[in-house]
């Protein structure tokens, strides 16, 4: 919505301007679109001098929907802070309870509907599992609904907006981080969870799913396939002790100054 | 007389189906049947029909100069038995021949050595056999696994009465030695252990269609004239690799098989040097020198060790799992059920479960057909888990 701003600003001032892709109308609202969000963000992308895409997921979206040339597209990834005073908490929990998070907004593009239908299969398998589905949105009443009539709402909890150090703390409770989401130009809280040692699962439409090698990766849509890696990373320490070891490695490769550096050198080239 | 000694691994694992937790007690099986049959005619296609053709040719032009050797799998001679039988009556017409020498090796093409001697030696029994039925050939020489070999296998496969045994050249087994001598494995008094010049035996595998490589295109003059250059009285040079290189690692387009065509010749050429199989070599060399190999040593990736296959959590949780059910699946004195146990022993499942992506990332996600090896991991344990439960 600020496009027309920097267009303007442009003109006024004389000097380029691009634009920096986090979100498109395509992942917030899947195929039925707002036509005039489209039409703004279209002019946007034809008119910016340079665009950088938060992925190569994104930046395919920008070429393959908006019809920009490629060419006028840098991809820098996202990457994740680290928060100094992090404190490491450590949480009593049920001997054997396993909790697996949902984090982020309940709307369409954040799958939370596959996450609960995940969650049914899940408990097919194992008993002694809580889901927590922490954040708010539009879709939370159905979700709400849902849960009841799979007669779960006993191993689920609607945790609400977390702030600060609540989501530290859940986080660190966690066993298992899952981001089902339909389209994700980047996400960035599965860094987040890693930072955590929690394991987690991306859906491979997502922006970060190009970046981690030691995540597990599912197509949103896929519910089975979701839930038998839900319960491979539940049932497995193995499993859970490797991903996260692994993690813990790429991680260190993954920090805002390079990305910084990355967006700097684009400012740089097109600036001239 | 210097000799070269060629010998080619002929391998094709069971891939197993997509297995997920649900699937389990459905009483479904675990291969994907259709997408192994695939991958083998397609292979057969690029590379055994082609390429045993022209060893076929190569050997009759060469009269009894030319010779080979073969070690095939069990798991890979039931499947061309199966889906394939064209290119089982092309090995036994080599094996008509009288210039080829197959070789043992455990049926399952397993690392049973390592965590069950009971099976391991069955397993090699059963190859022996099956060697035997399809070749008519005794085996006289050994060879584990990925070429996996300490002290341990040899005293073992002396005992069993072999006359040879093969391993990598790696250096850190070696040091200073060179890999072209015939040595004496440490504790053996007849066995004769041959090894593999990985320098060589790569140019061929590895780099042949590598444009960076300096030595880019490799022709067989070329490389029969580095062969030549290790003249000395007594040496072999040992040049094993995987079959598929001709045709499949290295696409036809390359060249690889003109190269094959061309490079005994050129080889022969020089009148001091021949072509002989590793039970000929143990015959006419005596060991330059005793060689102690007390930690297992393989042909994989950088670090020649066992950490392709059991290297990290997943596998060794895996591995342990699987071999800690031998009692179990041997008390039900079903041959279904053990036969189906074998099966799961295959070293690629742990192989696809590996997580070295990074140094030889490029060659472990060419040869697996999984995402990534925490999904073969799942799958591994969710079938695990179904067989446990048949049990």
């Amino acid at each position: 919505m600020t496009v027309h701003a920097g267009i303007e600003a442009r003109r006024a001032s004389g000097r380029p301007y691009i634009y920096h892709v986090h979100s498109l109308e395509f992942d917030r609202s899947g195929e039925n679109i707002n036509r005039q969000v489209y039409d703004v963000e279209r002019y946007g992308l034809e008119n910016a001098d340079h665009i950088i895409s938060v992925s190569h997921y994104t930046k395919d979206t920008i070429v393959n929907r908006y019809g920009i040339n490629p060419d006028k597209v840098t991809v820098v990834h996202n990457a994740v802070s680290r928060s100094e005073g992090r404190i490491r908490c450590r949480i009593e929990k049920r001997p054997g309870e396993k909790i697996v998070l949902f984090l982020g907004r309940i709307t369409f593009q954040k799958g939370p509907d596959y996450f609960i239908e995940a969650a049914a299969r899940v408990l097919e398998k194992i008993p002694n599992v809580t889901f927590v589905m922490a954040g708010a949105g539009d879709m939370m009443p159905r979700m709400i609904e849902r849960v009841a009539q799979l007669r779960m709402g006993r191993y689920f909890h609607f945790a609400g907006f977390l702030k600060g150090d609540e989501v530290e703390r859940i986080y660190a409770m966690s066993d298992l981080y899952v981001m089902p989401s339909v389209s994700e130009p980047f996400g960035i809280s599965p860094l987040e969870a890693m930072l955590y040692d929690v394991p987690v699962i991306i859906s491979k439409q997502s922006g970060v799913s190009e970046i981690l090698h030691h995540a597990l990766k599912v197509n949103f849509w896929d519910v089975n396939e979701l839930a038998d890696k839900m319960i491979g990373a539940l049932r497995h320490p193995a499993l859970v002790m490797e991903m996260t070891a692994r993690s813990r490695e790429e991680l260190k490769n993954i920090h805002w100054n390079a990305a910084a550096e990355k967006i700097l050198s684009v400012y740089r080239r097109v600036c001239g | 007389m210097p000799s070269v000694c060629c010998y080619f691994q002929v391998h094709q694992p069971l891939r197993h189906r997509h297995f997920t937790v649900f699937d389990i007690k459905q009483g479904l099986s675990y291969e994907d049947e259709e997408k192994n049959r695939q991958i083998l005619n397609k292979v057969a296609e690029k590379c055994y029909l082609p390429t045993n053709l022209i060893m076929l040719d190569l050997i009759r032009k060469y009269g009894g100069n030319f010779r080979i050797s073969f070690s095939i799998t069990g798991v890979m001679l039931e499947q061309l038995e199966r889906f394939n039988p064209e290119v089982l009556d092309s090995f036994k017409r080599l094996a008509d021949t009288g210039c080829v020498e197959f070789l043992s090796e455990t049926y399952y093409h397993s690392l049973a050595f390592l965590y069950s001697m009971r099976e391991f030696r069955e397993q090699v029994e059963l190859h022996r056999k099956k060697i035997k039925a399809l070749f008519g050939q005794t085996p006289q020489t050994f060879r584990n696994t990925e070429l996996i070999y300490n002290n341990d296998l040899a005293r073992v496969i002396e005992k069993m009465h072999y006359t040879a045994i093969l391993a990598e050249g790696a250096d850190h087994i070696l040091g200073w030695r060179s890999p072209n001598r015939v040595y004496q494995p440490a504790g053996c008094a007849k066995l004769k252990l041959l090894l593999r010049n990985y320098r060589l035996s790569d140019d061929i595998a590895f780099r042949f269609s590598n444009r960076q490589w300096p030595e880019y295109p490799l022709t067989a003059d070329k490389f029969a004239h580095w062969i030549h250059q290790t003249d000395a009285a007594g040496q072999t040079i040992n040049l094993f690799m995987d079959y598929e290189t001709f045709g499949e690692h290295q696409w036809a387009d390359t060249g690889i098989l003109e190269f094959l065509r061309a490079f005994p010749g050129e080889v022969l050429k020089h009148p001091e040097f021949r072509f002989q199989t590793p039970m000929e070599i143990a015959r006419d060399h005596n060991p330059a020198a005793p060689l102690d190999v007390p930690n297992p040593v393989s042909w994989a990736d950088v670090e020649r060790d066992l950490t392709a296959w059991i290297g990290n959590p997943l596998q060794n949780d895996a591995i342990h799992a699987l071999y800690g059910m031998e009692r179990k699946v041997r008390k039900t004195k079903n041959a279904g059920i053990l036969d189906i146990w074998r099966r799961l022993q295959t070293s690629d499942h742990f192989y696809y479960m590996c997580t070295k992506w990074f140094a030889d990332g490029d060659v472990h996600k060419y040869f697996n057909p999984y995402e990534s090896p925490y999904h073969a991991y799942i799958n591994y344990m969710n079938i695990l888990a179904d067989f446990s439960d048949a049990i």
